[in-house]
């Protein structure tokens, strides 16, 4: 169920009034019927893979807080990551790691047919994986007691706003949340409201009109040279932004609308000075969780320094693996684990070149110089994201800096559309340079009524009829 | 307190937007129907037909009845039969649920045929993608409140009805319902390439949905119950094809042999066999401009004169 489809907004209706009307007691059993059920719109007998890790993390957990001896609890911790990432290696990864072995056999002339399964990827696996993951370490570390109640416990797992794509929780953060009361809050029912509003037009205004750009640059990247190639770049930077922070704000404000707070996943990445910085703001549930559960159990920054660039690029490059079983994604991760370890050995070279061209720290020349070419950097490292394969990746590199070339980046989908993806863009860095202030959604809460509403009611009908709706377009981050 | 303070509002917000949608709608509903296109300049049925026309002959179908009107073949199709034609094919794979909102739209305007050639692909009696999924039949059409509520009682999906409602946005028709390939119905196909027929097959059933079957059966119904209310006649006739068995024709001839048999002012031809030399085509499904004066010639004509077919 997309949450940009009519059948969500139905759904939604029913539960959140259901959700209202029923007694506390009996709501966490609403949400875990209506999760699974949101789930199985889907693929129904996927829920089962859900059901058997929930259960398994339920045990394991339950069962190291009972126990004292340090080895027999580890134990139950590797069973526990053992049948959670099996799952999650099996859907996701088997079939890249058969073809990977088959084509460097081929490579020396071994001719032999790896095997394959034909098994669709359960959506929203590797988010679901790593918020279970993160529960029965936290047990283990004894960072949180295990929880008692199955019914929570399994609404923990599969609580629906953030079910399929994020943000990623934290047991501390979620798991007391869900047995709290929470009684209808009418300041946050329409913020929860708002928030899904915006986090809509994010989504099938701006995302999926650039997607039109992006897809019929990157889907021939052939017949293609120049400015094309780096218009659908720049464009896909702002489209999988707006895609995933579209699915976030979304997934935050329903479960406002109903008392849950979900963490923050984006905080205007676009204006990092730095690629540090930009990691500070993008999809922070899942940085946090890698700097959390990886990057830190590595040995962080301590030690020397080789290692803390080892640990730094083992984290990225399983980051990379994370997003997608491709060696696109471990290129991109790559690439931002090579950015971070070149920031960290020269303090941050993008500093160094901004205190060249301008006189002060301070100046806006020089903020704005850290800025482009960090976003130069993350745009670069979005090919290898986005591409099809590497050979499409090298492809766009090879041609992007071709000067004269026949096609130009009007002639791919036309002047009027062109220049309406780039009010869009102008529209979306204007919204995210004034929330560096004051939060747009306070701004709007305090306008007058007629000015508010007018403000909806605007929105309401830009996501009407320039939005895209149905089933092609998915949310991006559906895939991970 | 909270509650009733949020339903109010939310009953009142929602009130002023109904509102809104209905001012916005009965403001653009027929804003452009000054706008007449010639119908080789244009793929849209509703900037072409006009208000008040009488016509000797019309066509329905997909694509491959929309051929018959694209690059100079309307024209020359006219003048091979001395007759006035009206094309309400659509491209983009205009099934029977598309046909029905075209052809109703057209007699609403007060125009009439003589005589409809519905001219068929089978696959249209399968397909949700050619039927109710349909978002491009409507792409390059002006908005219209009575095809709105069309869309709304067939009980077309809410992305068709979106993007409809997308055309009050639309300020250059002209562009918009431009045909993309023009020129190509003067080439010819050289040879059949089987493979290619072959997945061609395998792409049409791959889309079949056979328990839509009866249900886009009862739009034939329609059709014809139109067509009687507005005084015409309609003759069906199954196009041919250069992939042979095609999945569910069976069915669908039988279909048809029995609606023309239980109408009077209904006929059917199947030609699915016919017409297999690729002269007669540009690519393994549309005629080419020889395709389509031959069949003018030897179908079209011999219909509306009362002769026997010589095939």
């Amino acid at each position: 169920m997309l949450f940009n489809s009519l059948q969500f907004s139905l759904f939604f209706l029913v539960v959140v009034t259901a959700y209202f009307l029923l007694p506390h007691r009996y709501r966490w059993g609403l949400l875990l019927v209506s999760s699974y059920y949101f789930y199985m719109c889907w693929k129904a007998e996927y829920v089962l893979l859900i059901m058997f890790s929930t259960v398994v993390d339920y045990f394991a957990a339950l069962r190291m807080s009972a126990l004292t001896d340090q080895k027999r609890r580890k134990k139950y911790l590797a069973l526990s990551l053992t049948c959670n990432l099996s799952i999650l290696f099996f859907f996701k990864y088997f079939n890249f790691l058969s073809q990977s072995v088959h084509q460097t056999l081929q490579s020396i002339n071994i001719f032999y047919d790896t095997p394959l399964f034909k098994v669709l990827l359960p959506v929203g696996i590797s988010f679901y994986t790593f918020q279970t993951l993160s529960y029965t370490i936290d047990v283990y570390k004894g960072r949180v007691s295990a929880e008692r109640h199955l019914g929570i416990y399994a609404l923990y797992v599969s609580f629906w706003p953030q079910l399929v794509a994020g943000p990623i929780e934290r047991t501390k953060h979620l798991l007391p949340q869900l047995r709290q009361r929470y009684e209808f809050d009418y300041p946050r029912v329409v913020g929860g409201l708002r928030l899904m509003l915006w986090g809509l037009f994010k989504k099938v205004v701006i995302a999926d009109q650039l997607a039109v750009y992006v897809n019929r640059v990157y889907n021939h990247v052939d017949d293609y040279q120049g400015l094309p190639l780096v218009v659908a770049t720049f464009f896909f930077a702002i489209q999988i932004y707006c895609d995933f922070s579209g699915y976030t704000d979304m997934a935050r404000g329903a479960a406002r609308v109903m008392g849950f707070d979900l963490m923050e996943n984006f905080r205007r990445p676009y204006f990092a000075k730095s690629i540090r910085e930009f990691w500070q703001r993008w999809h922070i549930s899942l940085s946090t969780w890698f700097r959390d559960y990886v990057y830190i159990p590595l040995g962080g920054n301590r030690g020397v320094k080789w290692r803390w660039y080892y640990n730094l690029m083992i984290t990225f490059l399983l980051s990379g693996l994370w997003h997608g079983a491709n060696w696109t994604f471990v290129v991109w991760g790559g690439l931002h684990g090579f950015y971070l370890v070149i920031e960290n050995m020269s303090g941050s070279f993008q500093a160094r070149i901004a205190r060249c061209i301008s006189a002060g720290e301070q100046t806006f020349m020089n903020r704005l110089t850290r800025l482009a070419m960090t976003m130069t950097m993350i745009c670069f490292a979005w090919i290898f994201f986005r591409a099809n394969s590497l050979g499409d990746a090298f492809s766009v590199l090879g041609n992007m800096f071709v000067m004269h070339s026949s096609t130009t980046a009007i002639s791919v989908v036309g002047l009027p559309l062109l220049l309406c993806d780039l009010c869009l863009v102008l529209f979306l860095f204007t919204v995210d340079m004034l929330e560096r202030k004051h939060s747009i959604q306070d701004v709007i809460a305090d306008l007058p009524l007629t000015l508010r509403w007018l403000f909806y009611t605007i929105l309401l009908w830009i996501i009407a009829v320039a939005g895209v709706f149905g089933t092609r377009q998915e949310f991006i981050y559906f895939q991970f | 307190m909270g509650i009733q303070k949020f339903f109010i509002k939310a009953v009142a917000f929602t009130l002023l937007n109904i509102f809104l949608l209905v001012a916005v709608l009965l403001f653009f509903s027929g804003s452009n129907r000054d706008i007449q296109f010639n119908i080789k300049d244009t793929e849209s049925n509703l900037l072409a037909t006009g208000a008040n026309r009488h016509y000797d002959i019309g066509l329905l179908g997909t694509s491959r009845g929309r051929v018959f009107s694209r690059d100079d073949n309307h024209q020359r199709v006219e003048n091979l039969l001395q007759k006035s034609l009206v094309n309400l094919s659509k491209g983009g794979g205009g099934g029977l649920m598309p046909a029905k909102i075209h052809l109703s739209y057209f007699y609403s305007r007060g125009n009439s045929v003589d005589h409809l050639f519905y001219l068929v692909d089978p696959w249209v009696f399968y397909s949700p993608i050619n039927n109710e999924n349909n978002t491009f039949f409507l792409r390059d059409e002006p908005f219209e409140l009575s095809i709105l509520w069309q869309l709304i009682t067939d009980r077309y999906p809410l992305n068709t009805i979106f993007s409809y409602l997308k055309m009050i946005a639309v300020t250059d028709w002209q562009e918009i319902s431009r045909y993309a390939g023009p020129g190509l119905t003067s080439g010819t196909l050289k040879n059949i390439d089987h493979e290619k027929v072959q997945q061609a097959k395998i792409y049409y059933q791959s889309r079949y949905k056979k328990e839509s079957f009866k249900r886009y059966c009862q739009y034939v119904d329609t059709i014809n119950a139109l067509a009687k209310k507005h005084g015409s006649k309609i003759t069906y006739i199954i196009l041919p094809l250069l992939i042979p068995d095609f999945p569910g024709i069976e069915a669908v001839d039988q279909k048809l042999r029995e609606v023309a048999k239980q109408q009077s002012h209904v006929s059917y031809i199947n030609l699915s066999t016919a017409m297999q030399n690729t002269q007669y085509y540009y690519d393994h499904m549309h005629f080419n401009t020889r395709g389509i004066s031959y069949f003018s010639q030897n179908v079209l004509a011999p219909i509306l004169e009362g002769k026997d077919l010589s095939f």
